[in-house]
């Protein structure tokens, strides 16, 4: 049953997962539908709510989907429409809800609308996209894919005109001063939801419209066109939900929001290496300061937080000091370095240290916002850096020790990307099969905290107050909603801790630990001693001293 | 009910304590004994020895009367207290009983720690002194009333019952784990509708305590889960007279009890561990009857008390993701179903068939039977059905009168001997 609770992205634990990647059903050596129903049952077992899908457009895979060929169809190697909608039952009828990549800002140039544009200056879709018969107008915009790109207008000789591109040149960016494509867009968004969606991951949102001496990014007509969106969904649909990847900084992210009358959700992006930061520095700065600097947003609406996902490690909302220390902590062999960030798995990252791992989860479920699990990281997949652009993190999901993982029955040649095979993060040692068999692996360990997370709706609903102890190896803070209140304390370092914390304000409360259930010393006015393990944490319910010392009214009484 | 006598028998008699022994050689005759167990009750255990004292002479006159105070190593001077108000006119024992923790970690819900073998004392001095009658008294209560000492012994020392157990008025929701399963249950397994209400104040009659209370094996189950339902149960499972003493309301000094777990799995697993023990008695009963009263004739009361049904339903909802493994183990696939089955989207139209409640009972006393789970945690995953079922009834009735939840409790009860036909079929199979 799906809750009927129109915020219910507020409490949820979202997967990402790639259909290609991640269960083949046909035997072809591409994961499809076919294969994703038939691990729906193991996606519900594991506890998440929302399954977000990248892109399965038809697409000529440059940009491995993201590249648009046509909106309104299935890739043919990942299946039918009507393998889609069974796919949507089966997820519902589980209780999952299951959320899709929208491609807003541009379309391969395989797309129709762009052949046709290029062909004719009179064309109907012509005006679909930004042309000039000159490379300088919009100078100020950067350049993103600075690996590949020299500039964002490329010479089209067909059409004998520069046509404006913020990504690869092979993704001609659609013109949304133009009411036909805004039209489009909308009725492609009614489309999908019309199938059972239940909301799109707009990606790369903050470049829809252009603007002379402007860097073309955030501009007012990218968020009237999106509030536009956001009017028709809320007047058509129910429980639906917009999910914003904008790579800016939270003050300009937050306008991505609106007045709770655009996104309902937005990605922390520069959150994510601060959190690294934190563990490698063993100092809480990093990350206190990032919240320091993030603005309170409406209500109805919540942050995304997530350690990897199918993209490098971004490094975009770093300053250069900060960069440099990533590269130096995190990446230095250049083979992993991809654009501006770090093309490795969450694993391979924290050097396969289960502490780090669970240390770094445990954040991303209790700061404030939802979680995402990339496909793969709940078993601590590793990755290939052999393989090119961000292939690497993209490789088929580890099943089982037998033939390609369990992912497919293909011939091995066949696979659309090799399976991860060395000693450490091969397949035959880190698959879902014998961690599921295992009661202390890594992935019942993260089935429990999605578990105790979902018991507490201050996980995803509280506010959050930070703890300042002078121990600064220690992140603790407060996350409250209603009469919930929880202590999250967090060692960063990689020795063992004692810190006192100043919990004066709620004397009298005993601290129940979510995961085992064991009450700590009750609370007083003194300073609060825990100690805590190498990398450790404590998730704590506190508990508050009841007049009665009664919670249901009849404990006293029931006999 | 044949009364052997004392010298015929051979008891154990070792967990006496020293100073037990040296009062008893030195006693005088006796008709009845009064023991007040105490532990730190200074402030009520004075004025329940003295009233009960007063009490004695105004409705017993001619009886022979020994008050003893078991204290259970109290740290406020209770005995001195309880000393200082019996005074000199009446004959006083003062003696500690041994305490021994019980493994569930609670005591009763009188609070005094080692009860078991405070009574096992008492019920061994009335024994050795040819006593007619052992009275119980908890000193922590406050409503004690004079009238008590004519209804608690009087049945014995005239009417011939071997056994006076408390019935006492309450809210209407108050000890619903007593009247939706404890009471019910008993009242269906071994015929006598008793009301089952722990501990404050019962009686024995010396035939009582010589040929069922002391030669039972009292054993660690004893401590485990709790002197007063077993004591109960053993008077409604064995032939004996048992009478119900009305004593009007039960006010009392509160002690810590342990969590409602804990409460739950110590009184469930008490008459679990009863049936086992009484498959024999249980089993041939087709049908409950009253037992006789004594006392003030007690109505329900209408309050209502300060119960949370929103957290109660959400103790409920955390069971359902909590405890689904164990129960999918402990209950029989159709109730497992039917419990995944109940919304509890909306709170008003929340639900619990009361059928499904009787099922779950008999399904875990099957399950404890059969020892599918360790039995504390078997009993204590009980704990947020009890809570729904409990919301269930409260929020079906909560617009009614008083009548009309007691008639959703017996209604109850009529479910529970309706369905005993299911319990002991698959008893018997499992034990096949």
């Amino acid at each position: 049953m799906l809750s009927t609770d129109p915020l219910w992205y507020k409490d949820a634990v979202f997967y990402e997962i790639h259909v290609k990647a991640f269960a083949d059903g046909n035997g072809d050596g591409v994961g499809d539908f076919q294969g994703l129903i038939g691990k729906l049952d193991y996606l519900e077992w594991l506890g998440v709510d929302c399954l977000w899908l990248l892109p399965f457009y038809p697409s000529p895979l440059k940009d491995d989907g993201y590249d648009v060929a046509d909106f309104l169809k299935v890739a043919e190697q990942y299946g039918t429409m009507d393998q889609v909608r069974q796919f949507l039952d089966e997820a519902h009828r589980r209780g999952m809800r299951v959320i899709v990549d929208l491609v807003l800002n541009h379309t391969s140039d395989q797309h129709a609308w762009f052949q046709a544009a290029r062909m004719s200056p009179t064309g109907p879709t012509r005006d679909f996209y930004v042309w000039s018969d000159n490379d300088r107008r919009y100078g100020k915009a950067r350049i993103i894919f600075i690996d590949t790109e020299k500039s964002n207008w490329t010479w089209d000789p067909e059409a004998k005109a520069f046509y404006w591109h913020r990504f690869f040149s092979h993704q001609p960016d659609l013109n949304y001063e133009n009411p036909a494509v805004r039209q489009a867009m909308l009725d492609t968004m009614a489309f999908w939801l019309d199938q059972g969606l239940d909301g799109f991951r707009c990606d790369a949102v903050p470049y829809l419209f252009e603007r002379e001496g402007t860097i073309c990014e955030n501009l007012p007509e990218t968020h009237d066109y999106l509030k536009s969106i956001r009017q028709r969904i809320d007047a058509t649909y129910h429980g639906r939900v917009l999910l914003a990847e904008a790579n800016q900084w939270p003050t300009d992210v937050r306008p991505y929001f609106g007045n709770g009358d655009e996104f309902h959700m937005a990605f922390h992006f520069p959150l994510m290496p601060r959190l690294y930061m934190g563990v490698q520095s063993e100092n809480r700065n990093p990350i206190i300061d990032m919240f320091t600097h993030t603005p309170e947003i409406p209500a109805n609406c919540q942050w995304c937080l997530f350690l990897r996902n199918h993209d490098e490690l971004t490094l975009e909302m770093c300053s250069g000091e900060e960069r440099d220390y990533m590269y130096y902590a995190y990446a230095r062999d250049p083979k992993v370095r991809r654009n501006i960030g770090i093309g490795r798995r969450l694993a391979p990252l924290l050097e396969n240290d289960r502490r780090k791992i669970e240390l770094l989860n445990s954040l991303v479920f209790t700061l404030p916002g939802s979680p995402i699990i990339y496909y793969g990281d709940e078993i601590g997949m590793g990755d290939n850096v052999q393989l090119k652009d961000r292939d690497g993190v993209r490789t088929p999901m580890q099943w089982t020790m037998d033939r390609n993982a369990g992912f497919s029955s293909c011939d091995p040649a066949q696979l659309y990307l090799p399976a991860v095979s060395g000693p450490l993060y091969g397949y035959q040692s880190v698959n879902v099969e014998s961690q599921k068999d295992s009661a202390h692996s890594l992935l019942q360990w993260m089935r429990r905290m999605i578990g105790a997370r979902k018991r507490h709706s201050a996980f995803g609903r509280g506010t959050i107050t930070f703890l300042h102890p002078t121990n600064e190896r220690v992140l603790a803070y407060v996350r409250q909603h209603e009469e919930t209140t929880l202590l999250l304390v967090h060692n960063l370092a990689g020795s063992a801790q004692a810190v006192e914390l100043g919990l004066a304000a709620f004397t009298g409360s005993t601290p129940v630990e979510l995961l085992g259930g064991a009450r700590f010393p009750r609370v007083t006015d003194r300073p609060y001693m825990l100690t805590l393990a190498p990398y450790g944490y404590y998730w704590f319910n506190l508990v508050p001293e009841r007049p009665s010392g009664e919670l249901y009214g009849l404990e006293h009484t029931a006999l | 009910m044949d009364q052997p006598a004392s010298d015929q028998r051979v008891l154990d008699e070792s967990f006496l304590p020293e100073q037990v022994r040296t009062l008893l050689a030195a006693a005088t005759p006796t008709d009845l004994v009064v023991g007040v167990l105490t532990f730190n009750d200074g402030t009520t255990a004075p004025t329940v020895a003295k009233t009960l004292i007063e009490g004695f002479a105004r409705y017993t006159p001619q009886e022979r009367v020994l008050m003893i105070n078991c204290d259970g190593a109290s740290q406020d001077g209770t005995p001195d207290l309880v000393r200082q108000a019996v005074g000199e006119g009446a004959r006083f024992w003062s003696i500690q009983h041994p305490v021994i923790g019980p493994s569930l970690h609670i005591v009763s819900e009188s609070g005094v720690p080692g009860r078991d073998a405070a009574v096992r004392i008492l019920a061994t001095i009335a024994d050795r002194l040819d006593a007619k009658v052992c009275l119980v008294v908890d000193g922590n209560l406050k409503s004690v009333d004079l009238r008590w000492a004519e209804w608690l012994t009087t049945p014995i020392f005239k009417n011939g019952m071997d056994c006076i157990l408390p019935q006492f008025s309450r809210n209407r929701y108050e000890g619903t784990l007593t009247s939706t399963l404890l009471a019910p249950l008993t009242s269906t397994l071994y015929g006598k509708r008793v009301a089952y209400h722990q501990g404050g104040a019962y009686a024995f009659s010396l035939s009582f305590i010589r040929s069922l209370l002391l030669p039972q094996p009292w054993d660690d189950a004893v401590p485990t889960y709790g002197i007063d339902g077993w004591v109960t149960t053993l008077a409604a499972a064995k032939d004996a007279h048992v009478c119900q003493a009305m004593l009007g309301p039960r006010t009392q000094q509160n002690k810590p009890m342990g969590d409602l777990a804990t409460v739950l799995a110590q009184s469930v697993g008490g008459v679990f561990h009863m049936m086992e023990r009484y498959q024999d008695v249980w089993e041939p009963v087709k049908v409950s009857t009253v037992v006789p009263t004594t006392g003030d004739l007690i109505r329900v009361s209408d309050t209502v008390g300060t119960l949370h049904v929103e957290r109660m339903i959400q103790g409920f909802q955390q069971g359902l993701r909590d405890l689904v493994p164990i129960w999918q183990i402990v209950l029989s696939p159709e109730a497992f179903q039917q419990v995944l089955e109940l919304g509890v989207d909306d709170m008003d139209a929340f639900r619990f068939p009361p059928r499904l409640w009787v099922q779950i009972v008999y399904d875990l006393a099957l399950a404890y039977h059969d020892r599918l789970l360790y039995r504390e945690h078997l009993l204590k995953s009980l704990t947020p059905l009890y809570l729904g079922h409990t919301a269930s009834l409260v929020v079906a009735t909560r617009t009614q009168p008083v009548a009309g939840v007691e008639e959703a409790l017996e209604r109850l009860a009529h479910e529970y001997e309706t369905m005993k036909p299911y319990l002991i079929e698959r008893w018997r199979w499992s034990d096949e």
